[in-house]
């Protein structure tokens, strides 16, 4: 069964058509990566299934159930969470109070002690302002957040964005973690294509607001439609996949 | 001795007026951090509370705490109504949106208890009637007990926001809008309490205020340059901030009124932190944006 | 723009009724006609303070009160009388607007507007709180019912001679301003308008222009304000209260925020109306903040600005950019340009 189904999809921001008409069946339980070049609408997609665009038209399910029309925090309640590029945590909250807002907001949260056995690393910093932590510490309390909400599908957008190198290593752990051992089903836009291929099931890739193909990584790189998409070339893609 | 009476009894009514001051520019500064919205009708939220108080012990008969425990309620529940019809559609847009809605706002509010309650001013009987004995002088205690419950519900807000579910939330989103909504915080919802909170805690004050200064239609523009100029010292959405200034304002106008009339000395007084602005134009306690 | 739109023939229309209004008005139409040409002068002064200094102000009305009571200290039927009083008003108001607008400047914009906020009200209270010098809410009459420049001398109040020199100067203000779009200055002080980072990075002086700006709106308000003096007669305290300024903000707000003839489009639609609800229901104010905050929320652009909206769509595809929230920009403060 698919996690996600969008169909005809169309975002607007003002008058700019950006979204025009996106098709795209996310399947459960796997991690699913979204490909485009800079403009290309990745991180309005995003935003359209959470419902934070102005206007919007199409249809959005998530697991069968329709999202249409309802506002972002009814959406996430019913099961999905987004972790934007922009607003990574509430910054002058401490890490755990970060954390219990998801745990207040959401109706079946995770227990505190499940998340941190995955995400140990933000135990020492609870008390913490997350706005005082370091990029990845902040993406790991995002992480948590959205492990909390105990969400079936997990939007995220960029999450290694100006990011160390071996923080982006755990970041991919993580996701791998909760998509093949807790059955979340997670949409990624990544321009790191190291990690894209390395944790990623499925590629799909989006050009002026159009789903324009797709496929696991070895065949992407293999048939040339990643390298004619975003002009790069993959190296050893293949032994990644 | 005397002059060193008529000072403290002075400082004592500033402190109760802070008191009150805190009251109304507490919910101004949370719509504010919360919506991004500068309610220009709060003063009028304010009068309301008055002018409902002494119609309900005048007109109604009922006791003033009754009275006083009404009059908040009903104009917290005018702040539910404006929610849906007002607020809810100019949140997110331009500044002057929300800005002219709300004068507008103003006008309608102060004109129509014009038009229903008419423009003479009305006065209540205190519900305590004695004096205490503090730092030498006679004070009433009645003015007492009222800062005394300002205090209180200050705290009880304080703690509201500190230890409860939709307190984390109220100090969640101002943070970061976006990312509470898409953590599932229920924004319509937390927007609503805190606009009725707001509604609340103004009415409180004006409720608790008739006593002391009586009931006018008026009295909503006279608290609008205070309440505001307390808000924007203390730094925008600076709630401790707010409550600081609004209890150094309320000082300052009762050291200036041993001197002078009270609007001389409310003019002073605003004369005095308007500079404030220029030197620290984001308000002594406003360190980010 | 071409000559036959809706808004040039709107524009025209509107300057046309101000010149011939005292050929065709009877005295008590003709009284409200020069009330719409002066309170116009103080809705202009906001929307040019909002549309060209980003500066949503409250306190106008402070300039305009100033300025009356200026005029009406320095008004004689000496022959300097007319000019001392025009002068002094303009100048007077132009500097304490100098003054307070130095503030207003070095403030973030939500700041600043609740600023001009708190200005307007304390004001009030200082006017009252000087009542000596004030007159309060009884004010002050003009000393003289002479007023002129030479020999030649006019009665104040309302004649042909106080119409037209309220109504001509206004005219030409209007048309100044029609004119200066397209011009350079027009473009640069539009581009400080809409975004300083940008005006910034071409090299303009971004504060000292919208400081400019500003104060050349108060000293529209003040000009009023010493022609209310003059036509009035008498000036009070009353003049402070916000709900003045607010009347007159709904003007600039129902003809249109940021056109050269909303201002005065909207006070010829609103006055009157209010003026003839004032006679058989007192409470007209309930109407006039109703009708504001409906404006404020469904027609934020007000008459001029739809029309001109209308008229530029079929021209120009325009981009709104989004605002952080996600939700789309009113066009409040950027309405179409042409």
């Amino acid at each position: 069964m698919d996690a996600l189904t969008i169909e005809k999809l169309h975002g607007w921001y003002g008058k700019s058509h950006i979204l025009q008409g996106v098709d795209l069946a996310v399947p459960a339980g796997q991690v699913t990566g979204l490909l485009g070049r800079n403009g290309a609408g990745k991180t309005t997609l995003l935003k359209a299934v959470m419902g934070q665009l102005p206007r919007i038209e199409g249809k959005v399910a998530l697991y069968g159930q329709s999202l249409d029309g309802r506002p972002a925090d009814a959406r996430a309640r019913a099961g999905i969470a987004y972790m934007s590029q922009e607003h990574r945590v509430f910054p002058e909250l401490s890490v755990a109070e970060n954390i219990k807002v998801a745990a207040a907001a959401v109706p079946d949260p995770r227990p505190l002690d499940e998340v941190l056995a995955l995400i140990g690393e933000i135990r020492d910093h609870l008390r913490r302002p997350a706005g005082r932590l370091s990029g990845g510490q902040q993406q790991l309390v995002a992480l948590a957040r959205c492990m909390t909400m105990n969400v079936r599908m997990l939007m995220m957008d960029e999450p290694t964005e100006g990011v160390m190198p071996q923080m982006v290593d755990r970041i991919g752990e993580i996701i791998r973690a909760l998509a093949h051992e807790r059955g979340v089903s997670v949409l990624l836009v990544e321009q790191n294509l190291g990690l894209s291929f390395s944790v990623c099931t499925d590629l799909c890739f989006l050009e002026k607001g159009r789903i324009v193909g797709g496929g696991t990584p070895a065949t992407v790189s293999a048939d040339g439609s990643l390298e004619r998409i975003l002009g790069v070339r993959m190296r050893g893609a293949k032994n990644a996949a | 001795m005397m002059d060193f009476d008529v000072v403290a009894f002075q400082l004592l009514n500033g402190l109760v007026w802070g008191l009150l001051l805190a009251l109304i520019a507490l919910g101004l500064c949370l719509i504010y951090g919360l919506m991004h919205i500068s309610n220009l009708a709060h003063g009028s939220l304010f009068m309301l509370g008055a002018v409902l108080t002494a119609y309900a012990c005048n007109t109604l008969g009922l006791p003033f705490w009754g009275a006083a425990l009404i009059a908040p309620l009903v104009v917290a529940a005018l702040m539910l109504l404006l929610d849906r019809v007002l607020f809810t559609h100019v949140l997110g847009r331009e500044i002057a949106v929300s800005i002219l809605a709300t004068a507008g706002l103003l006008l309608v509010i102060d004109n129509l208890v014009l038009a229903f309650f008419g423009g003479e001013p009305a006065s209540v009987d205190a519900p305590l009637d004695g004096a205490v004995e503090l730092f030498g002088i006679t004070y009433p205690s009645y003015r007492l007990a009222a800062a005394g419950l300002a205090i209180l519900v200050l705290l009880a807000v304080g703690l509201f926001l500190r230890f409860t579910k939709y307190g984390l939330f109220m100090r969640a989103v101002p943070q970061a809008r976006a990312l509470a909504a898409a953590t599932g915080v229920p924004i319509a919802r937390v927007n609503a309490l805190t606009i009725a909170l707001g509604g609340l805690t103004a009415g409180l004050a004006g409720a608790l205020a008739t006593p002391i200064t009586g009931a006018h239609f008026q009295m909503g523009l006279a608290i609008l340059a205070p309440s505001f100029i307390v808000v924007v010292v203390g730094g925008l959405g600076n709630l401790g901030g707010t409550v600081a200034v609004a209890i150094i304002y309320g000082l300052l106008r009762g050291l200036l009124s041993v001197a002078m009339t009270p609007t001389a000395a409310e003019a002073t007084t605003l004369l005095c932190l308007l500079p404030v602005l220029y030197f620290r134009p984001r308000g002594l306690f406003g360190g980010g944006a | 723009m071409t000559a036959n739109s809706p808004v040039a023939v709107l524009r025209i229309a509107a300057l046309t009724f101000v010149l011939v209004a005292p050929l065709v008005l009877n005295a008590y139409w003709l009284f409200l006609a020069l009330q719409v040409v002066v309170y116009t002068y103080l809705a202009l002064s906001f929307d040019l303070a909002y549309s060209y200094s980003r500066l949503l102000s409250f306190c106008q009305g402070l300039f305009f009160t100033l300025a009356a009571y200026v005029a009406t200290y320095v008004a004689s039927s000496a022959g300097w009388g007319l000019p001392a009083m025009l002068l002094g008003g303009t100048l007077g108001a132009a500097l304490l607007g100098a003054v307070v607008g130095l503030m207003l400047m070095r403030m973030h914009t939500h700041a600043a507007i609740i600023a001009t906020v708190i200005i307007a009200a304390a004001s009030l209270l200082v006017g009252n709180a000087l009542s000596a010098y004030t007159g309060g809410d009884d004010g002050l009459s003009l000393p003289t019912e002479q007023i002129g420049i030479g020999l030649w001398q006019m009665h104040s109040g309302l004649n042909l001679a106080t119409y037209y020199l309220a109504a001509v100067p206004l005219v030409v203000l209007i048309c100044g301003l029609w004119r200066m779009r397209g011009t350079l200055t027009w473009t640069v002080i539009r581009a400080v308008a809409q975004n300083d980072v940008r005006a910034r990075q071409l090299g303009y002086n971004v504060t000292l222009r919208r400081y400019a700006v500003f104060v050349a709106s108060t000293a529209v308000a003040g000009f009023g304000g010493a022609l209310y003096a003059l036509v009035m007669n008498h000036v009070t305290t009353g003049l402070l209260d916000i709900s003045v300024s607010v009347n007159a903000i709904l003007y600039a707000v129902i003809g249109g925020l940021e056109t050269d003839c909303g201002a005065l489009v909207g006070a010829l639609l609103v006055l009157p109306v209010t003026e003839l609800i004032a006679s058989v229901f007192t409470y007209v104010q309930i109407f006039v903040g109703l009708l504001l905050a409906v404006m404020a929320v469904a027609a934020p652009k007000g008459i001029v600005g739809t029309l001109l909206q209308h008229t530029s769509r079929s021209r120009t595809v325009q981009k709104t950019e989004a605002n952080d929230d996600g939700a789309p920009s009113d066009g409040l403060v950027r309405p179409s340009s042409i």
